[in-house]
């Protein structure tokens, strides 16, 4: 056997292998995840029973132990003096005593921020950042297995490594918005304090929600709503008599957050985006500004239901004009990733059941919102692509589809086009066909008259090039092609296609297509570029145009050379 | 948004993010897993453990490219996963494998063409050295530097297990082809 048959046998493999299905993973493996969690913060419990007396002593146990921390051993410099040699051998007491310093740093720094949040007086008792935790006793338990494998420099080098983390961990978003502030502005790169803002911001934002705050006000909640307590809490505690509760309020406050009640009674937190971009002004890019002032826009409830499908159809047609407005090219990636998000939540749900009742059926409230965006918004992308999503639900009496777990989502051109193109050169969804295209396919199918494809342009002719071939109507795709180019007879065409050739895989990562020009001739397209999402390499679906109409070529598909 | 970007909002709590690295990279582990040779039906146990490793080791993921990471991880479940299941089959006798709906093995459905089952047999009963270059070069397009990332071995190293795989492969299924000549008369 000789290579080159060898490369083509390994070839036709990978492309068995690529064809294994697709199956829905993502909820039986984040359940994995929270099992494991659960189960490494219950065992945490077990050896660090210490913890919980360290968080009582509070603050002035913190910064002594923050004193005793930076006169001891946090600083690897200092750290070295004392070795008899700097790269010498690693002793199991050495990561012990080095990790029992970490974690009393963590500490120490957790009951710093908890004093500053109002939390001190939580009744979890689990630590603000359990995962970190869970990282150092990890990396320690790989430490001591390993000790052959560390010298005393790189142990040093790990523990400041850690000890940056906590920092990072326990930075407040207050801290963060100071420093937009700051004379050292300048030394942050660009959108590295916004990026960091975000991430605190919701951080903390599930510190409240691990921390249960509802049970510290069990007292007040006897004796008034939730509502109205979350409302004196907002204006700073006001008429509120326990101190606790008062600097909670005081704390949320400083920090961008407000807090809500609801019916059942109980308290949550919600960031207060407006109030974060008051603060920023003027030293922060006014796309920021905007950004943080959209994602007020609040469309789920505290345990992450959809409030509303129309006022969320509503916020992603805000979305779409808002976003051609921004200038700054990071920013406008962060709203794209947003807003995807919300355009995936509105057509798909946010699992694949919700936006369907019991019968599988589409839930009257989602098809009402669909037909009011498509309707009163035909001129955005996000209308058109609703509306042919909502066509394709039409015509399955608006029964789920059976592959619609798998399917992927498609976005409307904007979200996945470059903005440097022009809006009639750039195409998105191939499949599946508007009712218009769909009645044109089924007209041209069973007469197979070339006139009817004379309205058409190319990326529409390869839809329903795509089309015949999901609905395995050979004769159709025989017909689109161009019969200027050397090719099969019609029964030797279809004895080809016997097997069943399917060209799903082309499909697989699609995001949108462009129109494909000559070489040495730029106005005249030759065919249709297919982008995916990947960034792998596009292909090209070669067409040409023959007395009006456009013509799929023999075999069309063809990397670009 | 890119594998550094979700990384690093995961590594802070948003789970959102990471549940989009999972619904990226899953098809991915699942290829690698099978190509490994674990059995279709053991592959998403695997790829579930690879996530929840993942996840449990994120902050301790800092430079290096997030693929080549997840295929180490891939790498180590991998064999974790077949030195338990060498216990377990000590234990538990087997009747037969699992079918689909169709009556087929999974594996079936996948490989429907004989050659293609034959060559992906062969490429099992390579020692675990040449295997993994082999299945990295040619299916998941990775260079000769990145498959010295994955495998923690020298470049030069992988040049030569790559030849030194490919000739053994040849001979494999020569001696596959040649049995199976026979077999059918």
């Amino acid at each position: 056997m000789d290579d080159q048959l060898l490369e083509k046998r390994l070839d036709s493999l990978k492309k068995a292998y690529n064809d294994i299905p697709e199956e829905e993973n993502r909820s039986a493996i984040l359940a994995a995840i929270k099992k494991d969690q659960k189960r490494k913060n219950h065992n945490k419990w077990f050896h660090l029973p210490y913890a919980a007396s360290f968080i009582g002593v509070g603050l002035i146990a913190g910064i002594l132990m923050m004193q005793y921390i930076s006169n001891h051993s946090l600083n690897p410099g200092e750290h070295r003096s004392g070795e008899n040699s700097i790269t010498g051998e690693v002793k199991a007491a050495h990561v012990e005593e080095q990790f029992e310093m970490i974690e009393k740093y963590f500490y120490s720094k957790q009951a710093e921020v908890e004093e500053k949040l109002g939390l001190s007086y939580r009744t979890v008792e689990i630590p603000l950042a359990p995962q970190l935790l869970n990282e150092i006793d990890d990396t320690k338990a790989n430490a001591l297995d390993n000790l052959e494998n560390y010298n005393q420099d790189e142990l040093m080098e790990m523990k400041q490594h850690i000890k940056e983390r906590i920092d990072k961990t326990f930075t407040l978003p207050s801290e963060v918005i100071e420093k937009f502030h700051g004379d050292d502005r300048d030394r942050y790169g660009d959108m590295e304090l916004e990026q960091q803002l975000l991430l605190q911001l919701e951080y903390y934002q599930s510190v409240y929600w691990h921390s249960d705050i509802t049970s510290l006000f069990e007292k007040e909640l006897k004796e008034e709503s939730a509502a109205r307590l979350a409302a004196k809490l907002n204006s700073g505690g006001k008429g509120i008599k326990n101190d606790q509760l008062r600097s909670l309020a005081a704390g949320a406050k400083e920090n961008g957050y407000y807090f809500k009640g609801n019916e059942a009674g109980a308290i949550h937190s919600e960031i207060n985006y407006s109030w974060v971009a008051d603060q920023l002004k003027p030293n922060v890019h006014e796309d920021f500004i905007t950004y943080l002032e959209l994602r007020d826009e609040k469309i789920h409830d505290h345990q992450g239901r959809v409030l509303s499908y129309q006022k969320l159809g509503e916020l992603l047609v805000k979305y779409e004009k808002v976003i051609h407005t921004f200038t700054h090219e990071m920013i406008k990636e962060w709203i794209i990733g947003d807003v995807k998000s919300y355009y995936a939540e509105f057509v798909h749900g946010p699992n694949p059941s919700a936006i369907f009742d019991e019968h599988n059926v589409l839930k009257d409230e989602v098809k009402e919102a669909f037909k009011s965006i498509m309707s009163v918004y035909p001129e955005t992308d996000t209308g058109k692509s609703i509306k042919r999503f909502y066509e394709e639900l039409e015509r399955n009496k608006f029964q789920k589809p059976t592959d619609f777990d798998n399917q992927m989502v498609s976005f409307p051109i904007y979200m996945v086009a470059p903005n440097n193109l022009k809006n009639e050169d750039v195409f998105s969804d191939i499949l599946p066909l508007s009712n218009e295209l769909l009645a044109s396919y089924n007209e041209f199918s069973s007469q197979k008259d070339l006139n009817i494809l004379k309205q058409y342009n190319p990326f529409e002719i390869m839809s329903l090039y795509f089309h015949a071939n999901e609905q395995g109507d050979y004769e159709t795709m025989y017909a689109l092609y161009s019969q200027n180019d050397a090719m099969p007879n019609l029964e030797q065409f279809l004895k080809e296609q016997g097997n069943g050739s399917s060209l799903g895989n082309v499909l697989r990562g699609y995001q949108f297509a462009t129109l494909f020009y000559a070489e040495d001739d730029l106005g005249k397209p030759v065919g249709v570029q297919l982008h995916y999402s990947d960034d792998a390499d596009s292909l090209i679906f070669q067409m040409t145009q023959e007395d009006g109409i456009w013509k799929v070529r023999y075999m069309p598909f063809q990397y670009p050379g | 948004m890119n594998d550094e970007e979700l990384v690093f909002r995961a590594r802070n709590g948003n789970m959102q993010a990471f549940a989009e690295l999972i619904d990226i990279h899953t098809p991915t582990v699942k290829r690698f897993a099978f190509q490994l040779g674990n059995k279709y039906d053991d592959i998403d146990d695997i790829t579930q453990e690879v996530f929840v490793r993942v996840f449990r080791f994120l902050d301790q993921f800092s430079h290096a490219k997030f693929t080549t990471w997840l295929y180490k991880i891939t790498l180590n479940v991998t064999r974790d996963f077949a030195r338990n299941k060498q216990r377990q089959i000590k234990k538990v006798l087997k009747f037969g494998k699992e079918r689909t709906y169709n009556g087929k093995t999974a594996e079936e459905n996948i490989l429907r063409f004989e050659e293609d089952k034959t060559l992906h047999d062969c490429i099992q009963k390579l020692d675990e050295k040449y295997r993994i270059p082999i299945v990295l070069f040619y299916f998941h397009d990775k260079s000769y530097d990145e498959i010295a990332d994955i495998t923690g071995i020298s470049l030069a190293n992988v040049k030569t297990r790559l030849l030194r795989g490919k000739d053994h492969l040849k001979k494999l299924l020569a001696l596959a082809e040649k049995r199976e000549g026979e077999n059918h008369g």
